[in-house]
């Protein structure tokens, strides 16, 4: 099967510090990935080199998707929009109609238990709250990669709970790659088809500490 | 406990005691003064009504200024809102910029006025293009601070999500964009009527400037304050009925 992400001696550094170091990645379609690591080690850079948010200095690197989902650390919506026009807004941009699109981020948005607060802006709506509208928008443009960077970071526990498993429900029917990056190893246990832990040597980075049989 | 009631009393109260405070300072002054300095408020106000009541002043006079305003505005402020978005784009174009910026904006008024009306003679043409280049500085400063002030976590949001550039201003941009706009605008409208009215006294032969000229060269000292008190309307006016809805509209949307 063709991979849809590819990284071969990938290197990326800020001024003169080295943040990635050949790193190697293959990521296939449909496949949930766990990526693992202390903060500061450049997990979350990788991410923004997939979502062409950053280049890579040399290596290579092949993405091949034609609508990438990014759920980031704070959940990025328009603070002048409403949760609805912050989810539609992406779909117009693909080109969808106006009522599609705004089914659509409905539909999304009831998915994220989120439905009696679509008029709600983001000033309106808890942290948890503005991850699940981040969330519905990702899922809502119909990704073939998603991009977790952190996504429940700062969340309460139960809270956190309840969103991996509207999570882990929308994955179970869908065929999207996805790449998870935490530093917390709980928020992965059982859900991915593999997870890679980053370290601070070049030669311990893409290590696969335990494989995750999931369902998926 | 007396603070706490002055804080009873609406804004307004306070704008209206001090307006009231300046009239009887000017009154006072007036009676002080001969009436060929200082025209009194009610001297003022009878002139202001002729002004109104003279047909010929309002088609020979005020409506030319409000169309060299109307026109100096747009251009100047479209022109320096424009600039600023391409800079604020562009890093290049704004480093390209940024001496014509600066020597627009520390050369003296009347030399510009001098030099446009060498270049373009007497009339409007010379009207507008002054204005328009006084004004255009002051809002692309604004425009292009505004635009490397915008939130970058929303502008990487977009490029993942793809939105292209017309999404991007539109719905990142001119949110953003909107306040500090507004805020150059509120200067550029007060500078660019004083400045209409500045280069039509120098070199127009219509306009409430060209009106003020006649004024003082006929020593109708009543009369030049009631030119001076319509410039002052004028300003004002465009504040309350255009930028002042505006504002708020801004804050509506930015909630």
């Amino acid at each position: 099967m063709t991979p849809i992400i590819e990284m071969k001696n990938v290197n990326k550094r800020f001024g003169k510090t080295p943040v990635i170091t050949r790193f190697n990645l293959t990521v296939q379609p449909g496949e949930i990935l766990g990526m693992l690591g202390p903060s500061g080690i450049g997990k979350s850079t990788i991410l923004r080199m997939i979502a062409g948010l950053e280049t890579p200095d040399s290596g290579h690197m092949h993405v091949d998707s034609s609508h990438i989902g990014y759920v980031f650390q704070e959940a990025r919506l328009l603070p002048w929009d409403t949760a609805l026009d912050n989810v539609i807004l992406p779909l117009r941009a693909q080109g969808m109609d106006k009522k599609k699109a705004t089914d659509r981020a409905r539909l999304y948005l009831k998915r994220m238990r989120l439905f009696t607060f679509e008029k709600a802006y983001p000033h309106q709506l808890s942290g948890g709250m503005r991850q699940r509208v981040a969330l519905a928008r990702a899922f809502a443009i119909n990704p073939d990669i998603l991009l977790l960077d952190e996504p429940f970071t700062g969340l309460d526990k139960n809270l956190k709970k309840n969103m991996q498993h509207l999570l882990d429900t929308i994955l179970e029917a869908s065929q999207i790659a996805v790449i998870h990056v935490t530093h917390d190893q709980s928020e992965l246990l059982g859900r991915t088809n593999r997870t890679i832990h980053l370290g601070p040597q070049p030669q311990e980075q893409c290590k696969t500490p335990y494989q995750n049989p999931i369902n998926v | 406990m007396s603070s706490r009631k002055t804080n009873k009393l609406p804004p307004y109260a306070f704008n209206v005691l001090g307006l009231v405070l300046l009239v009887i300072g000017w009154e006072i002054l007036a009676r002080m003064q001969s009436g060929l300095v200082v025209a009194s408020p009610g001297e003022t106000l009878a002139a202001l009504f002729r002004l109104f009541e003279n047909k010929a002043f309002l088609t020979v006079h005020l409506y030319p200024t409000l169309k060299r305003i109307g026109m100096a505005l747009c251009f100047g402020v479209g022109s320096g809102m424009i600039l600023g978005i391409v800079a604020g784009l562009v890093e290049p174009i704004r480093l390209m910029l940024a001496p014509v910026r600066w020597i627009l904006m520390s050369i003296p008024g009347v030399i510009i006025v001098v030099v446009f009306m060498l270049w373009f003679g007497m009339g409007t043409t010379m009207v507008v293009c002054i204005t328009a280049t006084m004004v255009a500085p002051i809002v692309y400063v604004n425009t292009a601070d505004g635009m490397a002030s915008v939130d970058r976590n929303l502008l990487e949001m977009a490029k993942v999500y793809r939105l292209p550039l017309h999404i991007r201003l539109a719905r990142i941009y001119a949110v953003a964009l909107a306040g500090p706009l507004l805020s150059s605008v509120v200067i550029a409208t007060g500078n660019g009527i004083r400045l209409v009215v500045l280069a039509e006294m120098l070199g127009a032969n219509k306009g409430i400037g060209h009106a003020l000229a006649i004024s003082r060269a006929n020593l109708q000292t009543d009369e030049l304050y009631a030119l001076t008190l319509l410039a002052m309307l004028i300003i004002g006016g465009v504040e309350v009925l255009l930028l002042r809805p505006a504002r708020k509209a801004v804050q509506r949307r930015r909630v």
